[in-house]
């Protein structure tokens, strides 16, 4: 083995040793939360969703893979409902333009069948206007 | 009446035979008598069915009374009540007619709390209400007429004193004393008139109708069994809103639709409420009461037009009365009691 890689070596030892210091360092950090936060943070402000309903992501925020993928398919789904809901809405028009004559004619029917007010009985006079 | 008035009236001539009307049942047996004028600012008819042999006598006796009482009353040419108002702070000697007008007026005035009060004659005057705008002849071309008589603003004075008119009958006569204040008897007037013409026709014959327009007596048989009255439809409409089923009976109606005018720049009508010298009747287009005397159904008809629509119902039952009424959004309503008299209503 030569020098360079057992200096190689050394190196990749010392990885993990690193991160395991790290993620000690940070462990200690959560466990004493009450000394880490002197004050109550600031309230933040949560971004309005989109207008088109779509997954929103602050800029600057990472978001994890898995998350990432389902906010995808979430907007894939929304717009495969707006699209449907666009396909009824047609449809449901073309259904009331075909519709309307028969219920204009049903309307006609009822007005046909149903009983004329009955005329007024003649009469022998008239009570008008006093003077 | 001249014959040609008669003859474009389509009315016979007192003791003519009266022609059967499209949809009437057959004229029993004897026809009728009729006779056809005008009196009081309104066509009268006088029907006399079934006559007897005396049946021309009573009409032409029916419309001597109604021409007296028209004489003895009328404010629109001289006359003995003319002559009363125009010096309202005397003594006058005046015919049983009036002095008899005047009793009941003042009757009526007590009957009704002052909602019936003659003294509204300056209203009437001060609003344009002539000869013509009662009805005169022929001389209104429009239900609206305009004249320009009391500036907007100008208010009359109101009477805040009881009516106290004196009637006296001494060796030689009736004499009145109208306490100050002139008076105006157009409607009870015209509805002791009409009694006075039924009791002359009472007994000439089946049956017997004295019609004057808004004041109506049906006495007996009618062409076709009882009397069948319509009520005319205050908004102008051909048919009318009721038709009655009567005998017997007196039958008064009180409608502004023959009756409405604009004073400068205000509508009005004749039915004046004398408590606030104003139109009276708010919301309310016409109301009819039935009962047994003309004159009477004459003064309760307007006193309740006067109440309103609001509080007519309420005034009817009070007052035990038989009345319909016709609200200006052309709602019918009635008491109970007139219900039965009811054969067909336009929203049938």
């Amino acid at each position: 083995m030569t020098t360079d890689s057992r200096r190689a070596l050394a190196v990749l030892a010392l990885v993990p040793m690193t991160a395991g210091a790290f993620a000690g360092t940070v462990a200690w950090a959560a466990d004493r939360p009450v000394q880490a936060a002197a004050t109550d943070p600031a309230p933040v402000a949560v971004p309005p969703a989109s207008a088109a309903g779509g997954s929103t992501v602050p800029s600057g925020t990472t978001l994890d893979p898995g998350a990432a993928a389902v906010a995808e398919q979430l907007d894939v789904l929304r717009a495969r409902l707006a699209t449907l809901q666009a396909e009824l809405a047609a449809q449901s028009e073309q259904a009331a333009q075909v519709q309307a004559p028969q219920a204009r004619a049903a309307t006609s029917r009822a007005q046909r069948t149903a009983p004329a007010p009955r005329p007024a009985p003649p009469v022998d006079t008239t009570t008008r206007a006093s003077g | 009446m001249t014959a040609a008035n008669r003859a474009a009236l389509g009315t016979p001539a007192a003791g003519a035979p009266a022609e059967p009307r499209a949809g009437d049942d057959p004229v029993p047996p004897g026809g009728s008598r009729t006779d056809a004028f005008r009196a009081m600012g309104s066509e009268v008819t006088l029907t006399v069915v079934g006559p007897g042999p005396a049946a021309d006598e009573a009409l032409a006796a029916a419309r001597a009374t109604i021409d007296q009482v028209e004489a003895a009353c009328t404010r629109f040419r001289p006359s003995p009540l003319t002559a009363a108002n125009a010096d309202p702070d005397a003594w006058h000697a005046v015919p049983a007619a009036l002095a008899t007008a005047v009793l009941e007026a003042r009757r009526s005035y007590e009957a009704t709390g002052g909602a019936f009060d003659p003294r509204v004659l300056d209203v009437l005057l001060a609003w344009g209400h002539d000869e013509a705008l009662a009805g005169g002849p022929a001389a209104v071309p429009a239900p609206v007429w305009p004249v320009t008589l009391l500036p907007s603003g100008v208010r009359l004075p109101a009477v805040d004193r009881p009516w106290q008119p004196r009637v006296r009958r001494r060796s030689d006569g009736w004499w009145l004393h109208l306490a100050g204040q002139p008076i105006d008897l157009g409607g009870i007037g015209k509805g002791l008139a009409v009694r006075a013409a039924a009791e002359a026709l009472r007994g000439a014959g089946r049956g017997a109708l004295v019609d004057a327009g808004g004041d109506i007596v049906v006495l007996g048989d009618g062409p076709a069994g009882d009397w069948r009255v319509g009520v005319e439809d205050p908004a102008g409409g051909d048919a009318p809103v009721l038709v009655l089923r009567l005998r017997d009976t007196a039958c008064a109606t009180s409608s502004v639709h023959r009756h409405s005018w604009v004073a400068g720049d205000r509508p009005v009508h004749h039915l004046v409420d004398p408590r606030t010298r104003r139109p009276g009747g708010e919301g309310l287009a016409a109301v009819t009461v039935l009962g047994p005397d003309p004159a009477w159904a004459e003064v309760w008809s307007k006193s309740l037009f006067l109440a309103g629509a609001a509080h007519v119902r309420r005034h009817a039952e009070g007052a035990d009365l038989c009345a319909a009424w016709v609200r200006r959004d052309g709602a019918v309503g009635m008491t109970e009691s007139f219900t039965e008299h009811v054969t067909w209503r336009n929203d049938d």
